[in-house]
């Protein structure tokens, strides 16, 4: 049942079973994504968000190593399109995003990729929210990703995803 | 540091107090911190060394890698101070600084020889370097995902310590049993120095995880000790087999997680046993202090070969070539840690 990206989708639930399908899965996420995107990653520590966002930087097409940005607080890196990887981990609230500049990325040319989001959550864009989970069963390699799409603009590239990763499922 | 290279005064002023507060690094907070304390530091270190600022024949300044704001501080005044005093002002990567803990004094100072590996581990960078002489440093290896000084302050995180994660994690580990849990040691490629932490993060984090679900609480102590002696493996492993295969005379540590007793240990055990010398600074010469980065400052200067003007660059390479004009003494340049100073 295909269904138009126009129709677009608020919600979606997924389970990668490994550190690479979680990468495999954050570069088609990455493949779709245009200026201006902003992606809120969450979840503990040990989740994988770095590691969604090595994916989802390949997939914009950034050839740098990805490391995270929890002590630099902003990695710049450029790919197809600008793209900067952010790190909210050491941020005390959301006042803070607009202290250390965040509010200058917001319709910018490139894309956001920011991580421990909820820590500035008060404050965000309209986004596309992706919350990694542990599995609460014994399979410690598997992940629950939540996609949450804030905004017209989310949910149409939710709908996008949905068609493109069906294939994988 | 007197003209012949001999420090007379080092003073930090520690931001770990008020960043506890705030569980890390505030960016902005801590550029604010910085230009509170930038001149008490100034005038504390100048009346340690018992000179007066008219003495000083040069300013040293970290003009990165870093926090944008914290290096914009630090270089606005050590620019004004050099403009005022009309010396130059010299600009310094921060990461090439934590090399020059080793050639600071201290007891271990006299033995150390270049070339040397070295690595610089800390909060923001783990890289296994080949200095081959003043000047001339090749990166062997880095982090492909966390820094170790990271691995620190999230594993603090999830056992509930407080920031800094790294003493906290040392002085807990001491009471456990490092071999209690076998975590992963990443050793990627045969023929690899690079680093990755994040699965021994994880591996720390599903642990305590599962414990938690089957109702247990982990034993803090052993986790600890467990996480720190895996960390240590892998960064004294990589160190000893660089320097062993590079035929140098010995390895070194610095930078923040280089203060860690257990790293310490480990690299002087296992160099010895490769037959390598072990230079591992003081702790307080680990850390971030003015002393290094005047130290890095003075060698460039005695070789000619001292980066002035410099500007600020929060991505600063290590290794870049110094700017143009290496002949024009007189210029302003940067800042970093309050009262840097050669």
């Amino acid at each position: 049942m295909p269904l138009a990206a126009s129709d677009g989708l608020t919600r979606l639930a997924l389970t990668t079973r490994s550190a690479d399908e979680t990468r495999s899965l954050g570069k088609l996420l990455g493949s779709l994504l245009r200026a201006g995107d902003w992606l809120a990653l969450t979840g503990p520590v040990g989740s994988g968000k770095t590691c969604l966002a090595q994916g989802i930087l390949a997939g914009l097409g950034v050839r740098d190593r990805v490391t995270s940005p929890t002590f630099m607080l902003v990695h710049h890196h450029r790919g197809r399109l600008p793209v900067w990887h952010v790190d909210a981990y050491r941020l005390a609230s959301a006042d803070e995003a607009e202290e250390i500049g965040l509010g200058e990325f917001v319709d910018g040319p490139g894309v956001v990729v920011l991580e421990w989001a909820d820590r500035v959550a008060k404050w965000l864009p309209e986004h596309l929210e992706v919350d990694i989970a542990f599995d609460p069963g014994a399979c410690d390699q598997h992940r629950h990703l939540r996609f949450l799409a804030r905004g017209d603009r989310y949910r149409t590239l939710l709908a996008e995803f949905r068609e493109a990763w069906r294939p994988r499922l | 540091m007197d003209t012949d290279g001999r420090l007379e005064s080092n003073v930090v002023a520690s931001q770990a107090a008020l960043h506890r507060r705030y569980g890390g690094v505030v960016p902005e907070i801590a550029s604010r911190r910085h230009l509170e304390t930038v001149i008490p530091v100034l005038r504390h270190a100048l009346a340690e060394a018992g000179r007066d600022l008219d003495e000083i024949g040069a300013i040293a300044v970290t003009a990165g890698p870093g926090l944008v704001g914290s290096l914009l501080v630090g270089v606005t005044v050590a620019r004004a101070v050099a403009c005022a005093l009309e010396i130059p002002l010299v600009g310094v990567n921060h990461l090439e600084a934590h090399l020059y803990a080793h050639f600071l004094p201290s007891r271990h100072a006299a033995g150390f020889a270049l070339p040397a590996v070295c690595l610089v581990v800390s909060g923001g960078h783990t890289d296994l370097i080949f200095w081959r002489d003043h000047g001339d440093l090749e990166v062997l290896g880095r982090t492909r995902d966390d820094a170790a000084g990271e691995a620190f302050d999230k594993v603090a995180r999830v056992l509930g310590l407080g920031y800094p994660g790294g003493p906290a994690i040392d002085r807990l580990g001491r009471d456990g049993d490092p071999g209690a849990i076998r975590f992963p040691r990443a050793y990627l490629e045969e023929d690899s120095y690079d680093f990755s932490f994040s699965g021994l993060k994880t591996a720390v984090a599903t642990y305590v995880r599962r414990m938690q679900a089957g109702g247990a609480e982990p034993n803090p102590q052993d986790v600890a000790a467990s996480f720190q002696q895996a960390c240590a493996e892998v960064l004294a492993a990589k160190l000893v087999l660089a320097g062993s295969r590079l035929g140098v005379k010995g390895v070194g540590i610095s930078g923040g997680v280089a203060a860690n007793s257990v790293l310490r240990r480990e690299v002087r055990a296992r160099a010895a046993a490769a037959g390598l010398e072990a230079w591992v600074p003081p702790a307080h010469l680990c850390t971030d202090n003015a002393a290094m980065v005047a130290c890095a400052a003075w060698h460039a200067m005695a070789r000619g070969t001292a980066w002035l003007d410099p500007v600020v660059d929060p991505s600063l390479p290590l290794g870049r070539p110094p700017a143009v004009d290496e002949v024009d003494t007189r210029r302003a340049g940067n800042g970093d840690n309050p009262g840097n100073r050669s």
